[in-house]
């Protein structure tokens, strides 16, 4: 049952919007077809058609390669810290560009192991970004965009938090 | 009255444990239980069977992706109420999908007998309906989908709220300040 409303203009003009929009749910037409009686099977099968999802995948290749980059770091870090450049490019190219700022930086005797870690933490934020955004259309950022929103945030926000910790 | 789109109200939490634990007939078994209330949502936003079945199972689809992190912390009907919407909204907005317009999708015998009984009055409505489609269109994304989901869906505010993931506050002002905007633009028909 709605609420009443305290101004009788609106509510008129609602009756009016209701009675042009509305769909009972008798008049709702319901499929009955083999694809609508067994959803749950087709959208199990399409989604075993397009493999396991991504989200999946990329968190599961994600500790691998984040250890990987960690051990690399530990064994070969170097002197040079790579420039912030401005960031144009799309999800997967920030991944890489801060998983490569990993692999380029130094462990600092002030910051060591600690900041090293909380720089993978950012990138796993990265990557869940970008597995996320993966979900949807890759031409389309609005809803990439969308994400970012609902962390409160923005990618190059990420980014910069990420050399801001270093 | 408009009926409720927020029906099934079974507790399919335990489908998902079992799915979870490799039950795989679990996921059937939550499909078939929330599909009706899905599809009718999807429905009053397109009118058309086929993009509405094709938008419950993209949804589906993603639940069955989500699934894997599933938190319990909303209830699956309110959460698949979520991603149609946005389905609907994005594909309307990508204008791969032709929404129908209102008049045309009802092509029910209330309106064939008022265009009988009175042509002028049927034009009116006619007319007016399709400035109410077009207006509801220009609204802000979730101003559109509140409205949407309170006068095609029959949903309570509360309901909406739950939807939106917003406070019923927050949906009664947008409610509010959608149909100020959408009277002004057809307040002299």
């Amino acid at each position: 049952m709605k609420e009443p409303d305290t101004n009788n203009k609106d509510t008129e003009f609602e009756q009016q919007m209701t009675t042009s929009m509305r769909v009972d749910n008798e008049e709702v037409p319901y499929p009955d077809t083999d694809a609508w009686h067994n959803l749950g099977q087709q959208t199990r099968s399409r989604a075993a058609q397009q493999g396991l999802p991504r989200q999946r995948i990329l968190r599961a290749l994600m500790w691998p390669a984040a250890a990987a980059v960690l051990a690399i770091v530990l064994r070969f870090g170097s002197t040079d810290i790579p420039p912030v450049e401005q960031i144009t490019e799309k999800p997967s190219e920030h991944t890489q560009q801060v998983m490569m700022a990993i692999i380029d930086d130094p462990i600092d005797d002030d910051n060591g192991l600690d900041t090293q870690l909380q720089a993978l933490e950012i990138l796993a934020l990265q990557a869940e970004l970008d597995a996320m955004a993966i979900d949807f259309d890759a031409d389309d950022d609005t809803p990439y965009d969308a994400v970012l929103n609902a962390y409160d945030m923005e990618s190059v926000t990420v980014l910069y938090e990420y050399f801001d910790a270093l | 009255m408009v009926q409720s789109a927020v029906e099934e109200t079974i507790d399919v939490e335990p489908m998902i444990r079992r799915y979870l634990d490799g039950d795989e007939a679990a996921f059937d078994e939550l499909v078939g239980h929330t599909k009706r209330g899905a599809y009718a949502l999807a429905y009053r936003w397109t009118r058309n069977q086929e993009n509405a079945f094709d938008i419950v199972q993209e949804a589906y689809i993603k639940l069955f992706k989500f699934l894997p992190k599933w938190d319990y912390t909303c209830r699956v009907q309110t959460w698949l109420y979520r991603v149609v919407t946005n389905i609907c909204i994005d594909k309307h907005r990508r204008q791969r999908l032709q929404l129908v317009p209102l008049d045309e999708a009802r092509e029910t015998n209330e309106f064939a007998n008022n265009e009988n009984d009175n042509p002028r009055q049927a034009l009116q409505a006619r007319e007016w309906r399709t400035l109410l489609e077009a207006g509801i269109r220009e609204l802000p994304r979730r101003m559109q989908e509140a409205v949407r989901l309170r006068y095609a869906g029959g949903m309570t505010i509360k309901e909406i709220a739950e939807v939106q993931k917003s406070s019923i506050g927050t949906i009664k002002a947008t409610l509010h300040q959608a149909t100020r905007k959408l009277q002004s633009r057809l307040g002299n028909l």
